[in-house]
């Protein structure tokens, strides 16, 4: 007996366990790996972390990658499954949920970087893996295959991401501020966004880069920029490409390390003096809030304020134009100077440098005796730096000449506001020598061309300038053509609103008539009764005794009092009886008429001496006027009484 | 029987899961577009944004942000007429849309400055009537709103009426029936207003850079009148390739279709 005890609680204690057990999910697995060793700085290399976790939705805090750039980043997070047999639980089915994320990377600089350990949260406990040293040795140091494919296309087409490294130097650490340094910013300890500008006060046309920053404490989406920032009064040219990987740093506030994302970096413009407010932009990002869920989190800067001064007054050129304002350079080339009659020759004017490209007016050409000049065509080309955009602006002039000679472009004048001497410049081109040959040209009849409007190039850019800018941000849907007006639903509602309306008085009014209907009959029936009753009476006078005439008399009242009432009245006493009849209508001089013509019918039943016929044929008189004079009253009802 | 239960109930589900991921997938394929003319306009190139914004246009895709950028990329290649045009169509879905309004006056400001210059005199803001003022301000969505909301409060105080009593309730109930009863008449005659002028009156916007010449009739020589780039006027008439239409001063003529773009 002893023994089977203890069998069976072994038994017992092993299959509790073994459920425990099978119950306790095994912590997750990370990894963190990279692609080649040793690391060399400035040469790319992949970082990849791979977390399984074994239960449920993961919560994967991931280091930041201070010191390193970021080239590329992705992240997939395939779901496996597989079944085991325990014991005592039967076939489990387990979902191994895998995260994993890959980095490339480039170190700018030399050193050891220590990466903080990868954090999970599985089934409401926190797991920590190992820290992870990377050492990336200086360049020059032999090691490690380069590797192929190098940065991504949208930076190789960007010339802004191909940036010089950085000077040598121990890598630096994240930088740490206090709330309160943060300018530009409201501060919230998990996101926030920050509106920095290069510089708060500009003269007209000189560039003021302004860069928008997303601060997060958290792991969350992309960043998007759901409105731009406020740039009325700027021209503005983007500095950030779209396509290109949003740069991240790292800083410490509070205590609290924030990953630092630039979502926006244009170079602004200014157009008209003033003091100019830059409306703050809203930036929205997905966060996580349970398995398959997440929500949409939106977060906006401060305002700030750029102070535009006007371009100084001394020395301005005479119609100079306020869009000319740059560190540039202009001139003008022919692309051949001998030709001969009929063949064309394009006059390219050229204004180069760093600027508002875009913007700069270039001066028109009058054209050269001789020569038929065609309206120019307009070239632009620019190209973004980090902190300016650079490029040119030139037009080219088709000349055709007419005649041999010898002939001379004159030097053409320009003037631009020099922001680095901060003074105007008037500049010209170099005066070009053309040679002629041939035979003049035997000229036609002129031909009636139709003259299209005046297209002024400057007003064309004045106008682009007061333009408010495009949308960022869209619901796009395909448009039912129906108006609404025209919808079955509404229409529908539209009409059964009313309808219901007037059904409800209808039936309100139907149910009162009905109501004063049955009562109207009830008081026909009861009379109709009451009559029959009298004329039986009348019929059998003389067979009956006094007391059964006088009864059979008060019987015909009785009855048609409770049709009428609705109640049985025989059992009442006098008093009783009037009262109702009061309460129900009757007034009160026809209720003690009721009474006393019942108090007669009790009397006569019993006095002796009562002529027979002559008594009787009165008492049928008086009960059939009294009946007459009953149904003429309108009984109240009984739930009214009860009121 | 069970088993034709099942068919059927998977069929739907897949049926079901294919329109939700198709249209998912659709909808992202939008935005994708609409990034990609966003991207173009940043990026300085209007042509190829308009030609972006258009495709979804092509897709019945009808968004005020749309028309709002398709007339802002216009107005920056020069074409203003045009801009003007997708101004309008943006103004039409919403009518407090603040930025086609904004943009819209600083182009005509820039179209009438541009006409005194070259001799013209252009005035481009439409001479609109009371009424037509009124239902401007009002979008036809919001009007049918406006009226089915203060239509179904009337009849729900009607009723309530109804079944009270006491003196005071009943007469605030027949004071907030009255108001309701005027806002009532008037949300519905601006929804329907709008809905009539939206069906029948169709506008158009002059597309033709400079001053298009209005003709006496089709085909013909004689020039009756010239009216600005930009201008609305309201369609009479279309006859082979020529629209005859008034414009805002009541003047009326012929022009080639190709000329006008629809509102």
């Amino acid at each position: 007996m002893g023994k089977r005890a203890l069998t069976l609680v072994a038994a017992t204690f092993i299959l509790v366990a073994e459920v425990a057990f099978a119950q306790t999910p095994p912590p997750p697995d990370i990894t963190v790996t990279t692609d080649r060793k040793p690391l060399v700085q400035g040469e790319p290399f992949v970082l990849t972390i791979h977390v399984v976790a074994h239960v449920g939705e993961p919560e994967i805090k991931l280091p930041l990658l201070t010191g390193f750039e970021v080239l590329q980043q992705s992240e997939s997070h395939p779901v496996s499954m597989s079944f085991s047999f325990n014991m005592g639980s039967g076939g489990t089915r387990h979902v191994k949920k895998e995260s994993v994320y890959r980095y490339k990377l480039r170190a700018n600089n030399p050193g050891k970087y220590k990466l903080a350990p990868v954090e999970v949260v599985q089934d409401g406990r926190r797991h920590k893996g190992k820290g992870y040293l990377l050492q990336v040795l200086p360049s020059g140091t032999g090691g490690g295959v380069p590797p192929s494919g190098g940065v991504t296309g949208a930076a190789q087409r960007d010339p802004a991401s191909a940036s010089p490294p950085p000077p040598q130097g121990r890598p630096s650490a994240p930088a740490v501020l206090n709330p309160g340094d943060i300018k530009g910013a409201r501060y919230d300890k998990k996101y926030f966004v920050q509106t920095v500008v290069s510089k708060e006060q500009a003269v007209i046309g000189e560039p003021v880069v302004m860069s928008v920053y997303f601060y997060t404490s958290v792991n969350v989406g992309r960043p998007a920029v759901m409105r731009e920032p406020g740039t009325e009064g700027f021209w503005v040219e983007n500095l950030l490409s779209p396509n290109q990987r949003h740069p991240v740093d790292s800083v410490i506030i509070n205590g609290t390390e924030f990953a630092k994302v630039l979502v926006r970096k244009v170079v602004l413009f200014p157009i008209d003096p003033g003091k100019r407010t830059i409306a703050p932009a809203i930036v929205e990002v997905r966060v996580r809030t349970g398995f398959l869920s997440t929500r949409k989190v939106k977060r906006a800067a401060l305002p700030v304020q750029v102070e535009v001064a006007p371009l100084p007054d001394e020395n301005q050129p005479d119609g100079f134009n306020p869009a000319n304002v740059g560190e540039l350079s202009f001139d003008a080339v022919v692309d051949r100077t001998n030709v001969k009659v009929g063949e064309p020759i394009i006059l390219t004017l050229k204004a180069a440098g760093a600027g508002n490209i875009r913007n700069i007016e270039l001066p028109g050409y009058d054209g050269l005796e001789g020569f038929k000049v065609y309206a120019p065509e307009t070239e632009t080309e620019v190209s973004v730096r980090p902190e300016t955009v650079e490029g040119y602006k030139s037009t080219q002039t088709l000349m055709i000449p007419k005649k041999p000679g010898e002939y001379v472009v004159q030097a053409i004048p320009w003037s631009f506001f020099d922001l680095g001497s901060k003074e105007y410049k008037e500049v010209s081109s170099r005066a070009i020598k053309l040679t002629v040959e041939g035979a003049a040209e035997v000229e036609a009849s002129p031909t009636k061309v139709a003259v299209a409007p005046t297209v002024s190039k400057a007003g064309q850019d004045r106008l682009n300038r007061k333009l408010k800018s495009i949308a960022s941000r869209a619901d796009l849907s395909v448009e039912k053509e129906k108006p609404l007006l025209a919808r079955a639903w509404y229409l529908a509602v539209a009409i059964a609103t009313p309808l219901l309306y007037i059904g409800l008085l209808v039936t309100l009014r139907t149910r009162r008539k009905m109501a004063a209907d049955s009562s109207k009959g009830r008081a026909k029936r009861a009379h109709s009764r009451a009559s029959k009753s009298l004329v039986e009476l009348e019929k059998f006078m003389g067979a009956k005794s006094a007391e059964d005439f006088f009864a059979g008399l008060s019987r015909v009242l009785l009855t048609f009092l409770g049709d009428r009432l609705e109640v049985p009245v025989a059992g009442d006493t006098a008093s009783e009886l009037k009262e109702r009849l009061i309460a129900r209508g009757f007034s009160a001089e026809t209720a003690e008429k009721v009474v006393m013509e019942l108090e007669a019918c009790d009397f006569a039943r019993f006095a002796r001496g009562q002529g027979r016929d002559a008594e009787r044929r009165q008492a049928l008189e008086r009960m059939a006027s009294l009946l007459k004079e009953l149904n003429g009253v309108k009984v109240m009802a009984k739930q009214e009484v009860k009121r | 029987m069970n088993r034709q239960v099942a068919v059927k109930s998977l069929s739907l589900a897949v049926l079901l899961a294919l329109v939700t991921f198709g249209a998912d997938a659709r909808s992202e394929s939008l935005d994708e577009i609409y990034d990609a003319g966003n991207n173009a306009f940043w990026n300085g190139e209007y042509n190829e944004a308009i030609t972006q914004y258009e495709k979804l246009e092509s897709l019945d895709v009808r968004s005020v942000p749309l028309s709002y950028n398709l007339g802002t990329s216009y107005a920056r290649v020069g074409k203003l007429g045009s801009a003007i045009r997708h101004y309008e169509r943006a103004i039409k879905l919403d009518p407090g849309h603040t930025d086609s309004h904004h943009n819209i006056a600083v182009i005509r400001d820039h179209i009438a400055r541009r006409a005194s210059l070259e001799g013209r005199d252009a005035d481009l803001t439409p001479a609109v009537g009371p009424w037509r003022a009124i239902l401007d301000r009002f979008s036809e969505r919001g009007a049918a709103v406006a009226f089915l909301v203060f239509h179904l409060f009337l009849f729900g105080m009607l009723i309530l009426r109804r079944f009270v009593r006491s003196e005071m309730p009943r007469l605030s109930l027949g004071v907030v029936v009255g108001i309701l009863s005027i806002l009532t008449v008037i949300a519905f005659a601006i929804a329907v207003g709008k809905w009539h002028h939206n069906k029948y009156a169709e506008e158009a916007v002059v597309l033709t850079s400079g001053a298009l010449e209005v003709k006496e009739g089709p085909s013909s020589e004689v020039t009756r009148f010239t009216v600005e780039e930009g201008s609305r006027v309201t369609i009479a008439e279309e006859s082979a390739g020529w629209t005859r239409f008034v414009a805002s001063d009541g003047k009326d003529g012929w022009a080639p279709t190709d000329e006008l773009g629809k509102i």
